[in-house]
Formats: C-alpha cells, structure tokens, sequence
C-alpha cells in the first residue's frame, strides 16, 4: 500500500517542534506533593527521563513538553523507542508508572514555569 | 477532511513518534554549550568575561553576588569559622594549559592573598587542584597529578608550608585526585579513573596524556577476571597513519587481554573514592603531617568513573557525584547521566559498575539506550560482577559534568538536607554530541527521592553558559560549598572554556569567578 502523500508532510509538521530548544520547567511544590499521580510521575521522570530531556527540556534528546503530540503517542514512543531513544518495556517503567509521566509532563507543560524566566 | 483525520492520525502520530528524535539527532549540528568556532575560541581574551548578578536566576527570596573575580581556573571553596574564604585555582585546564596551582585566602574586599602554590617545572605543573577543605589550622589539598600522579598535601594557612600526605596516585591519566571531605578522623578524596570506559584509546593521546605515560592504565583495588574483550584501533604513538593497536582492559595501550585473565588488584587504585587517618596532634612533621605509606590507605568505594564531587549527608552517608561515560575512544557509551550516590563509609566497600554498568544496568544488557548511533553498545570487560551495583541517589543530565556538591544543614537557608550540585557544563562535542546545553547551573536533589530542582540559572529562553548567551551570568560552575554557618551557598566558578568543532579546548585565563548565594529573612 502506498503512503497518502500528505502522511510525510504531517509527519513532518509533527516531529518540527520538537526540534524547539523552549525551555520549561519547575512547578510549584505543592502541586506535586498534593498530588499522588503527579508525585509518582515526577519520581519516574527523574529515574528514567531527566537524564536525556533535562527538566522536560532539550540536552541529549529533544524537549518534551513542547511539542503537541498526544498522550497516546508519548506512550507508544516510551514503550517502542525509536533510533537514539531506547524503548521502556514494562520491567522498566510500568503501566501506572508511565500515565503518571504522561500526566506530569502535561501539568509541566501547561503550568510549568521556568526558573529562568522568572 | 475529517474522513482523512481519521486514517491518518493513528499511522502519523506512530511516523511521528518514530521521526522525532531520529530525525532531530542525526540531522541536526551539535547544539552544546561549549562548542564555537576556533576562530572564536581562540579569540577569547584572558579576562574577558561580564558580570552580572541580575542574568542568574535564583527562586524567590534569594539573590547572589561575586566575591571574587579574574581568578584563572577555580575549582575549590572553603570558608574558615572566621568566615574567610580560600580559593584553590587548578593550574591546570582541559585544552593542555598549564598555570601555577594556588590557594588563595579572598580579603573582604574580593581581593586575593597567595597562600601557597605548587611548582611548575618543564611548563608543567601537577595540577588540577580540585578541592580544599579545612581543618585544625591547615587546607587540605587534592593534587590532580596529571605530571607526577596524585597527591593529598597539607597547606599551612600561617606559613603556607606545602607537606605531601599522600602522593603516588594513579591519576595520570582522564581524570585526578578529587576532594577532599574531612569527617571523624579520616580525609576521603576520589580518585578518577584513568579511560572513559577501561581501554586506552587515541582519545587519551587527544587528552595529552597518552604520548606523556603510555604505559599508564586503569588500576583496580580488587582483583578483576577480564573477558578477553580488546578493541582495535588507530595507534597515535606511532608516525604511520595506517598502523592499529588492539588493546583490552585495565593494560597499557596496545596490549590484547585475553578471556579469563586476572587483573590484580592493588592500591592505590583509581576508579574509586579511598580515605586516609587526618594528620594529629603529635604526629611528626612539621604542622603534625608526614606521608603516609600505601598501607595507611583504605578503599571506600570503588567501580566509579570519576568520583569528582564528595560530600556528607547528615545522616552520616557520603555523597559522590559520578561523571558519566562520554562517547569517545574504543569504548564510547551513549545516554549515560551523572550520578549521585549515597555510600555508607562504615560497610564494606562495594563495586559501583564501571565500567561495564550506568547505574544497575550492565550496558551491555541494553543496547538500545547505551549503543551510540552507528555504533555499538560496550561489551562486558569484566567476566563476573564484582557484587550487584546499588542503586544511584540519583541521575543528573548526560554530560552535565556534574561536579562539586554540598548539603544545606540551614533552616535558614532552606532545602536543608539537600545536596546542592555544581555542574560544569558539556564538554561537547569531544565527548559527545548534544541537541542543547547541558548542565552551566546549580541544582539541588531531594536526597530522599532523587527529584532534582533547578536552584542557579542563567536568564534566557535556552540554557547555557553566560558566554555563549551573551550574558553576565553563570559560566560553569564547578563547586558549591557552606560557610560554616550554612547560611551563605559559595559557588565557585571555572570561567570560559570553550570547544571547537574538532573537539579541541580552548580555556581562557582570568575568567574565573567565586559567587555567593544568600537568602534574605523571612
């Protein structure tokens, strides 16, 4: 089966901003700490993404909170990888574990504050 | 249009997904922080540098100002109970620059008294200084050793008489003798390893030292069966361009290792943090220090690349930063960020994974995240894991350089029990490529749960050291440390130092810069 042409086109328009360099960054503690879900999605961010995507920004990997992709799509990229991204099977960062990511990098991207544009 | 929605949507997010860091990573240049051009590089001035308090960032209620300024390579802090700060500056720079390593005493007015330097003979000196601590009348020195191997020495602060408590370390190499930290009786200090990943490769002879020490190599405390891994690659010790050396681990350059082959441990090692007893009163030499034989030394720790930044919770644990792998040499690995862990100085030593394993992962057991593009994920070199590496404190950003730390004991000050963390900054691309800067800032971790917290950065919309922001911020900095009362955070600052596009360094002089953090009553 053929491609629709427009499919790279959107592909593209998609995969752009997360060539962005925006900064995002710290919310206010007691957003987290009331939150239970938030609370585990900041822990797991911290073990299994902080390390490539700095605070949800841009370091070795792009910035993650920047980019207008859905949830779905964030999860299937965690769990299947992609070139310089390593999948996270769910031995590595579980299912709960995972929707807690997806919330926390959704409240930082809407709430989040950057330290440096404070 | 919604009929194209629809059969669209689920194939373009999945194309997406699957574009969106391949695509960004291959494609695009290295974006750190350090690299410009060498015209550029080269063309930064000694003591060219801005300041200005108002581009860091800091949360509410706290502000920073410089103490200090023009210092050439700082690298190490410690205030007196008087409330005096002394300064270490290296001697030594990434990019082969070699300066006369100095303790500096800074006056009120943000002026500099030498106390004490080390020698410089042949251009060289047998730096870096990378730390001080204080105690008893006297600093504590580490030597990094890249001319005659580590040192710990003892520094008069009346006198400024230099004594040798420690020397012979193995720290020719990458990376040095780090530290140290003062705590019931004994001084620990870190002793960096001497490869990225336990080969020696042509990325040592880019370093400087390979053509200097070719015989030098990683050196473990404990006894280590080898797998028989060698990698071959090109050999920068000889004119031909063509010729190769295969070379394995934990040997001289250009020596093959074979399955099975036992590697005895020895000390003093590297790859590891040791301690020794703090000089007493009484004993000999002058200002109670003598050197202290091989047998005095105790192993810590061991199994870590460069333990760089050591510090001591309250709960008696000490803290050490990690520097990660870079993707260099015969043995790059990809995705690797700093490390903090916690080690318990009164259990006995464990093996922390280098250099097979980041953290609990044996690299080689997932090549998907440590495999660098086009290349392949580090192959096991040691046959059996020492013991079950423990798990890390916490992960800070690949090739954040991850340096010096210290933890707020202040209500006052606030986060008491955090580690506060310098990171120097991306040495890009001479260890690898980045998509942004990394690192340029102070950070501080919840020791408890290992969230990381954004505490001192640069104004912007990016991240960055000031230089290449064009602001009078942060450069890199590479200490943090209390005064004594731990109300007051001193952030030592290394200065400029850039990378070109081949790799190649280019530190600049006189750009050095001690800060101090404080927080206003609330």
């Amino acid at each position: 089966m053929r491609p629709h042409p427009f499919l790279p086109l959107l592909a593209l328009a998609l995969a752009l901003p997360a060539c962005s360099d925006a900064r995002k960054g710290d919310l206010p503690e007691s957003r987290i700490r009331g939150d239970a879900q938030l609370a585990l999605g900041r822990r797991t961010f911290m073990r299994h993404c902080h390390e490539c995507h700095v605070q949800g920004g841009p370091g070795l990997g792009p910035g993650i909170i920047d980019k207008p992709l859905p949830a779905a799509a964030i999860k299937t990229q965690v769990r299947v990888g992609a070139s310089t991204m390593p999948a996270f099977p769910e031995a590595k960062i579980s299912g709960d574990e995972l929707d807690a990511v997806v919330a926390y990098l959704g409240v930082l991207k809407r709430e989040g504050v950057p330290l440096a544009q404070r | 249009m919604t009929c194209l929605r629809r059969s669209l949507l689920p194939a373009a997010l999945l194309a997406a997904a699957a574009l969106l860091p391949a695509g960004c990573f291959v494609l695009r240049p290295n974006a750190g922080g350090s690299q410009t051009s060498a015209a550029d590089a080269k063309a930064t001035k000694a003591g060219a540098r801005t300041i200005n308090p108002a581009d860091v960032s800091l949360p509410a209620g706290y502000a920073i100002a410089p103490v200090a300024t023009g210092l050439t390579y700082p690298t190490a802090v410690a205030v007196d109970d008087a409330g005096t700060a002394y300064v270490a500056e290296a001697g030594y720079s990434y990019g082969e620059d070699f300066a006369p390593p100095r303790l500096l005493r800074v006056t009120p007015d943000g002026r500099t008294q030498e106390v004490a330097r080390g020698d410089v003979r042949d251009g060289m000196s047998n730096g870096p200084w990378t730390g001080v601590a204080l105690a008893g009348g006297a600093a504590y020195v580490c030597e990094g050793g890249v001319r005659d191997g580590g040192r710990l020495l003892r520094i008069d602060l009346r006198s400024g008489a230099v004594t040798t408590l420690v020397d012979g370390l193995p720290t020719l190499g990458d990376h040095h003798t780090n530290g140290p930290v003062a705590r019931d009786g004994f001084l620990y200090f870190g002793v960096g390893s001497a490869t990225n990943s336990g080969v020696v490769g042509p990325d040592n002879a880019r370093y400087g030292w390979l053509k200097r020490r070719p015989d030098f190599h990683d050196v473990p405390p404990r006894d280590v069966t080898l797998a028989g891994v060698n990698y071959t690659s090109d050999n920068p010790l000889t004119p031909d361009a063509n010729d190769k050396a295969t070379t394995g681990a934990f040997v001289p350059f250009g020596t093959p290792t074979t399955p099975g082959q036992v590697i005895k441990g020895r000390m003093p090692c590297n790859g590891a943090v040791l301690r020794v007893p703090s000089p007493q009163a009484g004993d000999g030499g002058g200002g109670g220090a003598t050197t202290r034989p091989a047998s005095d030394l105790q192993l810590v720790a061991w199994g870590l690349r460069n333990p760089y930044g050591l510090a001591f919770a309250g709960d008696g644990r000490l803290l050490v930063v990690e520097h990660s792998y870079d993707v260099r040499g015969s043995r790059p690995a990809w995705g690797t960020g700093d490390l903090l862990w916690a080690i318990d100085p009164a259990k006995p030593p464990l093996w922390h994974g280098w250099p097979d394993y980041h953290g609990q992962d044996r690299m080689a057991d997932n090549p998907g995240h440590y495999r660098p593009p086009g290349g392949e994920a580090p192959k096991p070199l040691l046959a059996n894991r020492p013991n079950d590496p423990p798990a890390p404190l916490a992960y800070l950003g690949v090739h954040a350089g991850a340096s010096g730390a210290d933890v707020s004991r202040s209500e006052k000050f606030g986060h008491a029990g955090d580690a506060f963390v310098a990171q120097f900054g991306d040495l890009t691309p001479g260890v690898g490529k980045l998509l942004a800067p990394v690192g340029f800032k102070v950070v501080h971790v919840d020791v408890t749960t290992g969230v990381v917290y954004d505490f001192a950065v640069n104004r912007g919309k990016s991240n960055g050291p000031a230089s290449k922001l064009g602001t009078g911020g942060l450069e890199r900095p590479v200490a943090c440390r209390f005064d004594p009362t731990g109300d007051a955070l001193y952030v030592v600052d290394f200065g400029v130092l850039k990378t070109d596009a081949d790799g190649k360094e280019h530190p600049a002089r006189n750009t050095g810069v001690l800060w101090r953090v404080t927080r206003a009553a609330r």
